[in-house]
């Protein structure tokens, strides 16, 4: 142990030695990039459908319909969600002081939580699915995933409420409001609907789907950033008032939002009015949140250039305002008679998914790992090349499905036939498996890094216990 | 702060709780009236397109759906136990059959009679009344009764007719008599059977995410009212199968809401084997396990699947006759006025308003 890290020690009063469980947090991140594997494969398969490559056989269980569905549902709940864990593990025992509830309820998450991933994958690919977008989690593992939301709760409620810190830094503000809402987001989409006709469930369905990324992604992401960035760059965040005017307004505008996703739908249009505004007041949060990333950035700007995990959330950060920027324009309903139910939609969702929140876990990854193996990374080069690897194919894909979104909703609206639409699409559709396979690289490049990282790095040795104390520090 | 350490829980519950009430139970109340429709509601009067499966894939609808009648053998049996008259008629012989059958069955009867003919003439011989007569005389002399013995028709001989063209002798079935062809379908009713094959149809349409490439609403805005019709109206979600409602988010084909009915079944069955043979530039996958393995007849989940997209829009009494007319929505569903160009346009010629 390091000189700095027992005055540190001293300072706070408790030991710092056995606060996170390593193995757990490693698990975690193996198990996400495992789910993210299938999910990044499913997407190219799709995507081959689409272009008339069709690689398998005409196979009841790998038609597009469901493999489209192992899609979705793996990145929100396989990926991203099992790498939030493993963030949470990380990040909660550091903030509060305290270690999580129990050892042996973080393995029971990881096994109940992949088993249940594993259920879902297979009984989507069976053709068991529910009508309801991002949640087609089969009816028999709805109440698993639940329970497991439960257990989440129990496992990181405890410590933030047992915390020995004297303030609460924001980063636990958004994760502990993300417990809450995860459960309720989860019942309302899964459950609820399936309980109400027609245009009852309707706005349940928009809500939903706004909801899972808003409630749980959101926070959690933020969260992360939040956390990450100022231990990364060893400054505290640039305004931690401004960071709370984003969570309260996170919380009272994003609610409301969901049924932007069915304009022009039978639900009555004084929902869908409260819908767009609130879409377009959110920007006011968005701009809380890039602006104070930006100016903590700013205090030491050739950070961009010195670290991978600096430069994996400012281009992150970047994306997120790009793509709130675009949400309040195309939430009009003079831009939705263009772009609904074209590809200018999976363009938005693609940017979202992966282009902020994927990319800040690469970021964390990309930190983390050496802590977690104790070892340096085997090789900083390839580590650049998967950067930009993502990101040309993120950006790439965000562009030309952007464009070919537009084309077909004005081909669409001059009552072009579905043959020129779909003629048109080919080159965007083409183009889309190119950037795919950039993607695909750069994931394949991360794995082989990681895995020779811990078989034959070099020794890691950078202080472990970095400035985690001095975050709230505004 | 540490002393309001469990706000949180209150403002996230809170917060959460108030947008359920703004955007989903608000909404949700005006339509809280609505009386929701079953299965076995919507089921009642089968559109014609479902009712017709059973005329085109008879052998496919019995094996599904029926317990008792469920192979031509069944089908052979029931007509010879219920309806003899129906089952000879149907299955008559021809004079060759007969003699083929009385020189397999009792050769000495057939020696007897044909002694010293050719066998390229027996078939002219017994065309002559008067020559026939003469060589069914001798047949009963050597063997009593082989004639008339002749005439009768196996069971196993009716089934392999049965399985050679199943559609037509049911047909003709139905001409000879109506009471004995709804006598072998009388084992469900078809409403009965509708309701199944909706349920299952809907299960399978969202198991294999029909719903993410087709939408299933008509927005009032964007030229959809052009391409497929009047805007979508809470009432025709407030059934059973829309729990919860399939709008979907994507459109790579055609809006599915009220598309029953535009194609036939033989289309949906061609289309569902390989749609590019029907559509050449589709990118719709081939489903080929909703077929049976000749690619010609539906079995039971292609049935079903058929029967959920012939159902779709067969609620509007007349889908190609005016876009603009309204009828069918309860006029005095205020909502609606703000949203939709109410204009009642005098009916004029109707044209097809679809392009797909």
């Amino acid at each position: 142990m390091s000189d700095t890290t027992i005055e540190q020690e001293k300072d706070l009063g408790y030991s710092l030695a056995g606060l996170v469980n390593y193995p757990l947090v490693k698990w975690h991140i193996v198990a996400a990039l495992f789910w993210l594997g299938l999910a990044l494969t499913a997407g190219m398969l799709y995507a081959l459908t689409l272009v008339g490559w069709d690689v398998l056989p005409d196979l009841e269980g790998l038609s597009r319909g469901r493999i489209r569905m192992i899609h979705t549902n793996m990145v929100a709940f396989g990926f991203l969600t099992n790498a939030f864990l493993a963030m949470l593990n990380w990040t909660i025992p550091r903030l509060t002081g305290r270690k999580i509830a129990s050892l042996w309820l973080g393995y029971i998450i990881v096994i109940v939580w992949n088993v249940i991933m594993l259920a879902v994958a297979g009984l989507l690919a069976h053709g068991e699915a529910q009508g309801v977008e991002w949640g087609e989690t089969p009816v028999i593992t709805d109440w698993f995933i639940i329970l497991a939301a439960v257990l989440v709760s129990v496992q990181f409620y405890t410590p933030i409420i047992r915390s020995r810190e004297k303030s609460m830094y924001v980063t636990l503000w958004y994760f502990s409001a993300a417990f809450v809402w995860l459960a309720l987001t989860y019942i309302m989409g899964n459950v609820m609907t399936t309980m109400l006709p027609g245009n009852e469930a309707g706005p349940l369905l928009g809500l939903y789907i706004h909801d899972l990324v808003g409630l749980w992604v959101t926070p959690m992401g933020w969260g992360m950033m939040y956390f990450f960035v100022p231990v990364i760059l060893k400054r505290p965040i640039w305004s931690h008032s401004l960071s709370l005017v984003g969570f309260w307004g996170l919380a009272f505008f994003y609610p409301l939002q969901g049924v932007h996703h069915f304009l022009g739908s039978p639900i009555p249009m004084f929902a869908q009015y409260s819908a767009v505004i609130s879409t377009i007041a959110i920007e006011i949060v968005v701009t809380s949140v890039v602006i104070n990333f930006f100016m903590t950035w700013m205090a030491e700007p050739s950070s961009i250039k010195r670290s991978l995990p600096i430069r994996w959330f400012w281009i992150g950060a970047f994306n997120y305002f790009l793509t709130c920027t675009q949400c309040a324009f195309q939430v009009t309903l003079s831009f939705q008679q263009f772009i609904h139910f074209t590809d200018w939609v999976v363009a938005h969702a693609h940017l979202v998914m992966f282009g902020v929140f994927s990319f800040w876990i690469f970021g964390m990854i990309q930190h983390l790992w050496p802590k977690l193996t104790g070892k340096d990374w085997w090789s900083n080069k390839l580590a650049v090349w998967q950067f930009w690897l993502a990101v040309i194919g993120l950006e790439g894909m965000f562009l030309t499905l952007t464009g070919g979104g537009l084309i077909e909703g004005f081909m669409s609206k001059s009552m072009a036939h579905r043959a020129d639409i779909l003629e048109n699409m080919w080159p965007f559709w083409a183009a889309r498996i190119v950037l795919g396979g950039m993607i695909i690289t750069s994931f394949l490049f991360l794995v082989f890094n990681m895995y020779m990282t811990a078989k034959a790095g070099k020794k890691h040795v950078e202080d472990q216990y970095q400035g985690c104390e001095s975050l709230a520090s505004a | 702060m540490e002393r309001f350490k469990f706000i949180f829980v209150v403002a996230g519950l809170g917060f959460f709780i108030f947008s359920m009430a703004l955007s989903a139970y608000l909404p949700a109340a005006t339509v809280i009236n609505f009386n929701e429709q079953s299965v076995e509601d919507l089921s009642e009067h089968p559109p014609r397109d479902i009712l017709l499966l059973k005329e085109q894939y008879p052998k496919a609808y019995m094996k599904a759906y029926f317990s008792k009648i469920k192979t031509e053998a069944d089908i052979a049996n029931f007509l010879n136990e219920k309806y003899p008259k129906i089952f000879i008629g149907l299955f008559e012989k021809t004079v060759d059959q007969r003699i083929a059958t009385i020189k397999a069955n009792s050769p000495d009867a057939y020696a007897a009679a044909f002694e010293d003919v050719d066998a390229s003439e027996i078939s002219e011989l017994m065309a002559d009344e008067f020559e026939s007569e003469e060589y069914i005389e001798a047949m009963e002399e050597a063997k009593e009764g082989v004639w008339e013995e002749s005439k009768k028709v196996t069971i196993a001989d009716a089934t392999k007719l049965l399985e050679d063209d199943l559609a037509h002798l049911l047909l003709k079935v139905q001409l000879a008599s109506p009471e004995a062809y709804a006598a072998i379908f009388s084992e469900r009713t078809d409403s009965n059977v509708m309701a199944e094959a909706l349920r299952q149809g809907h299960k399978i349409y969202i198991g294999n995410a029909c719903w993410h490439c087709h939408s299933q609403q008509i927005r009032p805005w964007g030229n959809d009212i052009a391409r497929y019709g009047q805007p979508s109206y809470p009432e025709e979600y407030h059934n059973e199968l829309n729990r919860p409602p399939l709008w979907g988010t994507r459109r790579i084909g055609p809006d599915l809401i009220r598309n029953g009915g535009k194609q036939s079944n033989d289309w949906h069955v061609a289309h569902f084997f390989n749609p590019k043979e029907v559509s050449p530039y589709t990118v719709m996958p081939n489903y080929p396990w909703l077929l049976e393995k000749d690619g010609k007849t539906p079995n039971k989940k292609g049935l079903a699947i058929i029967t959920y997209i012939q159902w779709l829009g067969s609620w509007q009494e007349s889908k190609s006759e005016n876009i603009y007319n309204l009828k069918g929505i309860s006029q005095d569903n205020k909502m609606m006025e703000g949203v939709i160009p109410i204009k009642p346009v005098e009916k004029t010629e109707s044209t097809d308003s679809e392009d797909e």
